[in-house]
């Protein structure tokens, strides 16, 4: 085989693989990522009586969250967490929710929490402050015992409009009625496509939920205070 | 002095659900001073089912005002559809300052779809469905065909039905269905031994197989407002074994022994006629409905120009009214009645007592031996939240119900002193993979035919 048909060969191979990566790359629209949402770090603090948690993400802002925000309709952010232990068992678990909204007509954009509001002048500032969720509380201190080791499990999902709990499970159950002239006859219906899909697919995050993330485990007792984070 | 305590454990229960406290719900709502306004709808991912199917089950249009409710409410009617197994709603910005683009993003259900589950059926009780198969929106015709292999106490066969969907504001829709099956048939008597075979005292529960196999179609017209007319034909061949059994005690016999009137029907015949079916259904919920009524009136007309052997004619109604009583409390109560003429073999006359109809009382037990030629039902229930605030459905719900009726032979006077009467109490458990369970327990007002003084029945959903 002559040097110049391996050439050949080579070059073409660059360019299938470089045509299929192109194919294969998500489109970015305007203003929007494409990636599937993901944790890219979490520290954990004492801050007073509470262990909170300061996260930081990435891949929320797809197009179609960007799209609906703008359009004056809101998208939920949702943070799973899981505080777990040495052997793994979950011991408390709990959801963080953050609406963001943008009032077309004030033009004014807000990430609300369960107890506060923050108001934003524009979506890159907004954006900007939901990326890095700040002292989410995970744990009241007093829950903890000391000398104990202790690593907390997180999850970021965003979905638009409105937060979506666990609609893939009731989706597996279905009720068929019928009326005939015998009777009637009601039927609770397990649908197994559904089922096998979940327990056997491969990639089982939907693609607006992140992988699970796990801090380092910490010791309660000498963690650091939220203040020291600010420095 | 058994029976005295299970009647006074009953009461205590009945005023424990009635006067016991139940969480409140509450709903926020969101006010927004200035609405924004849909512009236009995208729809995308869809592979065969035309756009018009999508639009036409979802309320919102272009010039509505546009709020999560009313989009969330949309997202669920297409999902109810089955049709698809991801329905995703995400907006962008229109074309002037507040108004929206609502882009539908759909998953297509590949298909078929397996499945099982269980339920219960008015003629053959408890079932298991081994194994079925769905076909949804084949072809993107608006249609779902369903295919069951069931098994249960009293039955064993195979069920077919396909159904096109009416347009949502109102329209024809097509109903087939198909049937091959074994059913157990029961009946009740004094059993053929003794000095006076079947005219005795005693009332024992028999059970004789009946191989039934037939076809359905027709014609289902739905207006708006809940209400649907149905008309179509129907046939279906029969075919009594002689051999049945006592259930107690699995003494076998054979037609020799059977009772008169179920031995002249031992033939294998055919039932060929049509029917008409109204359905007026404005409750506000399928599965826990605060206010509204429903109502059916069946009217099947069996004659032997369509090449059948029998000729008689059957109508049924049944009519339902649910009113709340705020917190989620409901009172709820059905009338239902039927009436048969001469010439319906045993196995398609009425047959009362259990579950569905007069509780506390053994399934078939309230009927004549032969079945009867009429019937009618009171109900009345109080449903009450014990447990679960966060969704209209309570976790756990409990009731106190009331029911009475009786069912006679043409050639017999109705008398009032025949009337069947129960009060009980019982649960409704709603759960996440298995729906509504519930448990009711029933104390007879009367004496009934077996002797019942308390019976427990385990039912699917709300009685009714």
């Amino acid at each position: 085989m002559s040097k110049t048909l391996i050439r050949r060969s080579i070059r073409a191979a660059i360019v299938i693989v470089g045509v299929a990566g192109l194919a294969w790359t998500p489109a970015h629209a305007a203003g929007g990522e494409s990636e599937r949402p993901a944790i890219t770090g979490a520290k954990v603090f004492l801050a007073g009586d509470k262990i909170v948690s300061t996260v930081t993400t990435t891949g929320l802002f797809s197009e179609e969250i960007v799209g609906t925000v703008q359009s004056g309709l809101p998208a939920v952010v949702e943070l799973l967490y899981s505080l777990v232990g040495r052997d793994n068992k979950t011991l408390d678990a709990g959801l963080h929710t953050i609406e963001l909204r943008y009032d077309v007509w004030e033009n004014v954009y807000s990430a609300e929490r369960a107890d506060t509001t923050s108001r934003f002048s524009s979506f890159a500032a907004m954006a900007s402050a939901v990326q890095t969720l700040r002292r989410v509380t995970i744990v009241p201190l007093s829950a903890l015992r000391p000398n104990t080791e202790y690593a907390i499990r997180l999850s970021v999902a965003i979905h638009p409009l409105q937060g979506r709990g666990k609609e893939e499970i009731a989706g597996w159950v279905g009720e068929h009625v019928r009326s005939g002239s015998e009777g009637s006859l009601r039927e609770q219906v397990l649908n197994l496509n559904d089922l096998i899909e979940h327990f056997f697919a491969r990639d089982k995050s939907p693609a607006n939920r992140s992988d699970w993330y796990r801090t380092e485990f910490f010791n309660p007792g000498i963690l650091p205070t939220a203040d020291e984070e600010d420095k | 002095m058994a029976v005295s305590l299970i009647r006074c454990v009953s009461i205590g229960l009945l005023l424990g659900i009635v006067f016991g406290g139940s969480p409140g719900s509450t709903q926020a709502a969101a006010v927004s001073p200035r609405p924004l306004v849909l512009e236009s709808i995208e729809i995308a991912g869809r592979t065969r089912t035309p756009e018009r199917v999508i639009l036409a089950h979802i309320a919102l249009s272009p010039g509505d005002d546009v709020t999560v409710e009313a989009l969330e409410s949309d997202r669920e009617r297409l999902l109810a559809t089955d049709y698809f197994k991801k329905v995703k709603f995400s907006t962008r910005p229109g074309a002037a300052r507040g108004a929206v683009v609502l882009v539908i993003d759909v998953e297509e259900r590949s298909f078929p779809t397996f499945e099982t589950g269980f339920g219960y059926d008015d003629l053959h009780g408890w079932f298991l469905t081994l194994l079925g198969l769905r076909f949804d929106n084949a072809f993107g015709i608006e249609s779902q065909f369903r295919l069951g292999l069931r098994l249960g106490f009293r039955v064993t066969g195979v069920d077919a039905e396909w159904r096109t969907a009416a347009p949502p504001g109102g329209g024809i829709g097509l109903d087939a269905r198909l049937h091959v099956y074994n059913q157990r048939h029961l009946f009740f008597g004094s059993g053929p031994e003794g000095p006076t075979p079947w005219g005795g005292d005693g009332w024992a529960r028999f059970e004789q197989d009946i191989a039934r196999s037939g076809a359905e179609a027709g014609l289902r017209y739905e207006l708006r407002g809940g209400t649907q007319l149905s008309f179509g034909f129907q046939v279906e061949a029969n075919e009594p074994k002689g051999d049945f059994k006592e259930r107690e005690t699995d003494d076998e016999f054979d037609s020799a022994d059977l009772p008169p009137p179920l031995a002249a029907d031992l033939e294998k015949t055919t039932k060929t006629g049509v029917y008409f079916r109204a359905i007026r259904d404005t409750r506000d919920d399928d599965a826990y409905p605060l206010e509204g009524s429903f109502a059916r009136f069946t009217l099947e007309a069996n004659t032997t120009t369509l090449g059948g052997d029998h000729i008689f004619t059957k109508l049924t109604g049944d009519v339902r009214k649910h009113i709340a009583l705020g917190d989620r409390r409901v009172f709820s109560s059905r009338a239902a009645a039927g009436v048969l003429t001469d010439g319906a073999p045993y196995y398609d006359r009425f047959t009362i007592g259990g579950n569905y109809t007069i509780r506390g009382f053994e399934e078939w037990s309230l009927s004549s031996t032969e079945g009867d030629d009429g019937f009618w039902l009171v109900n009345a229930e109080l449903r009450v939240p014990l447990a679960g605030s966060s969704r209209r459905q309570p976790t756990l719900t409990g009731l106190l119900f009331f029911d009475a009726g009786q069912s006679w032979r043409r050639e017999e006077p109705i008398s009032a002193s025949d009337i069947e009467s129960a009060l009980g109490y019982g649960v409704r458990l709603r759960l996440p993979w298995l729906g509504t369970l519930g448990l009711d327990a029933g104390v007879p007002l009367t004496a009934g035919r077996t002797g019942d003084s308390f019976r427990v029945h385990l039912l699917l959903g709300f009685s009714f």
